[in-house]
């Protein structure tokens, strides 16, 4: 059973130990505001499983209430991340979203960009683990919102 | 630390994939009613002195009734639950449940519980497997029970699983069914077990496997993933 969490935390990184790893026109990864929304990226987390699922099983799978779902559907659908399409099927209406294409390479980006974070984090704390005695140059902290509601 | 929460999230997402990918699998009243029919036609014909011809008969009957109830749980699941559509392309989590649409055939897009491929081992069931143990016949009911046990639990110990607990259960559930199963069948065809001992072993840990499945499928849709996101 998954219980509560914060969907808020941040990756400390220190600028100084990230040119340690010889990369000094390292720039952080862009994060895509789209996608990096925790009830965005569980929606597109479903999507990016099957070939298109219907508003019931978002809303459960998700558990976003209607209203929040139909919103965060309405914003992937304007950014064209996903698409939806609504018929009549056994005398009732269903609405189906399926993620385009080019949602499937934003998504792709997306998680290129988390895991390019990742290792500049993983590096970082490897790096400060081996220096610790050592005077630190001013930490940058880059706030990672909604990551843990993650999928790789 | 920041690398034990991002492999929480992972987790997390992984549970979510495999929720949608096994959405099918993990359907199990589908079968769970049928096992159970089954089960009670075994323990009646252990324990009374039921005909075994009204028996058989009763078997083919509630084999029939399984292809209706095979139509009306699809669509009870899909109102309750919703609707998910397999992809077209491999994904990811590389499932080999044979139960899966990833297994299908090219020119079979409904492969799975509805599929012709899964009628036809009823009908072969219904044909064969039922009436030679109703009847006493000598039709090797053991090999064919196996077969199907093959059929519905081999598939899910081998693909892959998730760090959920509950999802790990399901696979050692299957596990210690096959090594159960082939016990009991070794047991029935060397040691003299009795026929209907043996089929209501079988048909207890099948039922109980689509039961668990069942109830899995719900704990995971309880699960929040998103964490009360508002935006």
């Amino acid at each position: 059973m998954i219980t509560g969490y914060s969907t808020t935390f941040s990756i400390v990184i220190s600028p100084g130990e990230v040119m340690n790893n010889n990369d000094d026109d390292f720039q952080m990864p862009e994060i895509d505001r789209v996608v990096h929304e925790p009830a965005r990226l569980a929606i597109l987390t479903v999507l990016s499983t099957c070939e298109e699922a219907d508003f019931l099983f978002l809303e459960r799978a998700t558990k976003l209430s209607r209203g929040n779902l139909s919103v965060q559907l309405t914003r992937l659908e304007d950014a064209d991340v996903i698409e939806i399409e609504k018929r009549i099927e056994h005398k009732r209406t269903l609405t189906t979203a399926k993620l385009t294409d080019h949602g499937r390479r934003t998504l792709n980006a997306y998680w290129e960009s988390m895991h390019a974070l990742w290792r500049v984090a993983e590096d970082s704390l490897t790096t400060t683990a081996g220096s610790s005695k050592r005077a630190r140059p001013p930490r940058r902290c880059v706030p990672v919102e909604g990551l843990l509601a993650a999928s790789v | 630390m920041q690398a034990t929460t991002l492999n929480d999230a992972s987790g997390q997402g992984q549970e979510l994939r495999y929720l949608t990918a096994h959405f099918r699998d993990l359907q199990g009243l589908r079968m769970a009613p049928f096992w159970g029919a089954l089960l009670v036609l075994t323990s009646l014909a252990k324990a009374s002195s039921f005909s075994r011809g009204y028996l058989a008969w009763a078997a083919v009957v509630f084999t029939a009734a399984q292809f209706g109830w095979l139509h009306l749980s699809g669509r009870w699941y899909e109102q309750r639950y919703g609707v998910v559509k397999e992809p077209e392309f491999p994904v990811r989590s590389g499932l080999i449940s044979i139960m899966h649409p990833e297994a299908r055939p090219t020119h079979a897009p409904n492969y799975g519980y509805r599929s012709g491929t899964f009628a036809v081992l009823f009908l072969i069931w219904a044909l064969t497997l039922m009436p030679g143990i109703f009847l006493g016949h000598n039709a090797r009911p053991g090999s064919l029970a196996m077969l199907v046990t093959a059929y519905q639990v081999v598939p899910r110990c081998f693909y892959p699983v998730t760090k959920d607990w509950s999802v790990l259960l399901r696979r050692v559930f299957a596990v210690t069914t096959v090594i159960t199963m082939v016990g009991t069948f070794i047991a029935y065809r060397l040691y003299q077990m009795g026929l209907w001992t043996w089929m209501a072993v079988l048909l207890s840990f099948l039922l109980l496997l689509d039961l668990y499945d069942h109830w899995l499928l719900n704990h995971l849709l309880d699960s929040d993933f998103t964490g009360g996101s508002h935006e």
